[in-house]
């Protein structure tokens, strides 16, 4: 098993200090070559889970043991060193950075992960050119379109060869056919033997997934 | 194009740094402008006030020169009044009691003419105008009444005391001038008794002089004197060679010590005895000294002043860098904060994809670094360079090391930095500890 998540509860303090329960007990377990979809209305908890998962916020309750280790057992600075090695994120707002080129963005994780070397620079470049963007290679994000920047993007998050890939609505800001086209990268990944989580409100997306989760209000309903 | 392209750097945090500065160079501009005012004011306002001290200090030099000048102008103002109150020190024969002298006014013992001359071949420094005379109470029969008279021949010329030394200008204005060949001076007295005028023939003695001049009154013996060259009064008074006293001015500069003049004569004629006026002696110390403290107390008045002046100069240039310091570290305060709002979600993601605290830290505080380096370089040369400009003072005269010291040079260099990472600390541990799930969650 690539991820294993048993019980997570997490409530948001609101501002008159009624609790919103934004994820209430929910299990999940991803394995090796699985994508898994999580599907649910805009508020159910969907992002809330993922970060979870993806060790940036601490559950209420539950625990997530990514390959052997407890997320929430380990140091910051351990759950940190965790994430840049064995996660990587893709993000509905793909988050680029505006000011180094494509293959700077792409090779970027690298600085947390202290694993730049010349072998890694090349699997940026092989990336890169898989995901067509080879004449877009020295370009800044800005000068990028909307599906171009996503492939970068899922190229950043893929640089480290991570163990699973976390994709927040990866597509919402994208048309069909380049959604089309990010969605096959993805299910690409998780065929090569990788592992996917992927959270949408869209439903037309679970196609490709092993299994699809119906969420709502921060349960799964289809359980 | 493509070749160049793909000459890829590798990817660090000052890789990022740069290319953030880059991207918004704005920001980075106006940072290092107010850590360059900051560390300019600092520097400059230094050298300035070094210039200004050395440029009051050349000032204040020249004015205590030229206050010395008129000092010693005065001393010697004084000096030549003093000298013209007459000898102070009178030579006598060792054997001459003193009471007798003041009785008869007159020496009735004698030293030999030679005698002078071993005073003035010495080395000894503290007499000057040695003045050898010949003078006897006699009386005139030619014109019936008793006279002084005194033989003398000018001033024997001191050689310790070369002529162009500033004592000496006495030798071009005598105390009592030679009398020329052949003539006679008369003191008042003896003029008006007499009815004689300069230009009138006498005899003395057997022996005809002409008038040479009169005196002015002088209230002392030298009224009922007639001077006569030395020759002619060692004949008239059968004392050939002889002489029956010296005169001679104290210098100024033994004044201080008094008494050093008897050992100093003692040590050249054994058989004289020195004879001190010292109430001339002590005025002339007096006079002196008065000279030089009043000379002191305006030079240091002027010190006084100059301190105070400097002390406002320094508190207002205190003040100024002050306010330039707390400026500049409100504004890097306020940009990085403000740099920090604009990447919020760069810092997210850059956390999210395993970037550690102090690697974020490191992206900020590098910056600040980079803006407080730059500035230190920038604005300690500007800062010299407007200090010098401003203080009017040409460094190639004064050496530059004067006016800027390696410390302070450190210090400009120091500053900005030390500045920027101060100001920049606080928001860069906030950029740091920014919790990613917190900025990834907003859509
Ligand atoms: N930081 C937060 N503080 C307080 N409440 C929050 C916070 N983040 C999310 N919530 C609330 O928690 C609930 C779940 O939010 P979450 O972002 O997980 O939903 P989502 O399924 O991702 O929605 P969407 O499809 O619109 O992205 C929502 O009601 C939201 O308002
Ligand atoms: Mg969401």
């Amino acid at each position: 098993m690539v991820l294993s998540i048993s019980g997570i509860k997490k409530s948001y303090k609101k501002v008159k200090n009624e609790a919103v329960k934004a994820v209430n007990d929910v299990s999940l377990e991803i394995g090796k070559g699985e994508l898994v979809a999580v599907n649910g209305p805009s508020g159910c908890g969907k992002t809330t889970l993922l970060l979870i998962a993806g060790g940036l916020l601490y559950p209420d309750e539950g625990e997530i043991i990514l390959g052997d280790t407890n997320l929430y057992d380990i140091s910051a600075n351990q759950r940190d060193k965790k994430r840049a090695e064995n996660i990587g994120f893709v993000f509905q707002q793909f988050y680029l950075v505006p000011y180094i080129n494509i293959l700077e963005n792409v090779l970027i994780p690298s600085i947390g992960s202290n694993s730049y070397s010349s072998s890694l620079e090349k699997r940026a470049r092989e990336l890169i050119d898989q995901f067509n963007l080879s004449h877009r290679i020295h370009h800044k994000p800005g000068e990028l379109s909307t599906g171009e920047r996503q492939r970068v993007a899922l190229a950043r998050a893929l640089i480290n060869e991570p163990s699973i890939l976390f994709a927040d609505e990866p597509t919402g800001n994208l048309d069909d056919d380049n959604a089309e086209v990010v969605l096959n990268y993805i299910s690409g990944f998780a065929k090569e033997g990788g592992a996917v989580l992927l959270v949408t409100h869209d439903g037309r997306i679970g196609k490709q997934a092993q299994r699809t989760y119906k969420m709502k209000d921060g349960r799964f309903i289809n359980q | 194009m493509a070749l160049q392209n793909d000459q890829s750097q590798k990817i660090n945090i000052w890789l990022i740094i740069k290319r953030e500065l880059k991207h918004k160079k704005y920001g980075f501009i106006t940072g290092v402008l107010s850590l360059v005012i900051a560390t300019a004011g600092f520097v400059g306002s230094i050298v300035l006030l070094k210039g200004d001290e050395l440029a009051t200090e050349q000032l204040f030099i020249e004015k205590e020169r030229e206050l010395r000048e008129e000092m010693m102008q005065l001393e010697d103002d004084y000096r030549v009044i003093m000298r013209n109150m007459g000898y102070n020190v009178l030579i006598l024969n060792k054997e001459q009691s003193l009471s007798e002298l003041e009785r008869n006014g007159y020496a009735s013992t004698y030293l030999d003419y030679e005698d002078v001359w071993k005073i003035a071949e010495s080395d000894m420094k503290t007499l000057n105008h040695l003045m050898p005379v010949l003078q006897e109470k006699i009386y005139w029969e030619e014109m019936n009444t008793e006279i002084f008279l005194s033989g003398i021949r000018g001033q024997v010329p001191v050689y310790s005391k070369p002529q162009h030394l500033t004592d000496d200008d006495e030798y071009r204005s005598p105390i009592m001038e030679r009398v020329p060949e052949g003539k006679a001076d008369l003191g008042e007295e003896v003029a008006v008794l007499l009815n004689l005028r300069p230009g009138d023939i006498i005899i003395v003695k057997g022996e005809k002089f002409e008038v040479n001049r009169v005196y002015a009154r002088r209230g002392t013996r030298d009224d009922l004197s007639v001077w006569v060259p030395l020759d002619k009064a060692q004949s008239i008074l059968g004392r050939p060679g002889l002489i029956n006293g010296i005169l001679a001015l104290e210098c100024v500069c033994a004044t201080e010590m008094l008494g050093q003049v008897k050992e100093d004569v003692a040590a050249i004629l054994p058989h004289t005895q020195v004879f001190e006026f010292s109430s001339l002696i002590a005025a002339r110390a007096d006079v002196r000294q008065r000279a030089s403290k009043l000379h002191e107390e305006i030079i240091f008045a002027e010190r006084l002043h100059q301190m105070e002046l400097r002390g406002e100069k320094e508190r207002l240039a205190s003040l100024l860098v002050l306010v330039l310091v707390f400026g500049a570290s409100v504004w890097i305060f306020v940009l990085i904060l403000n740099n920090i709002r604009e990447r919020k979600h760069e810092i997210g993601i850059l956390r999210a994809i395993g970037f550690r605290r102090h690697q974020v830290l490191q992206i900020f505080l590098g910056k600040s670094a980079l803006m407080g380096i730059v500035a230190g370089i920038i604005g300690s040369v500007s800062g010299a360079w407007l200090g010098i400009l401003w203080s009017g003072i040409d460094p190639a005269y004064t050496g530059f090391e004067n006016l800027i010291s390696l410390q302070v040079i450190f210090l400009g260099l120091l500053l900005a930095p030390v500045l920027a990472l101060t100001a920049g600390f606080l928001p860069s541990v906030m950029a740091a500890n920014q919790d990613p799930a917190n900025i990834l969650s907003e859509q």
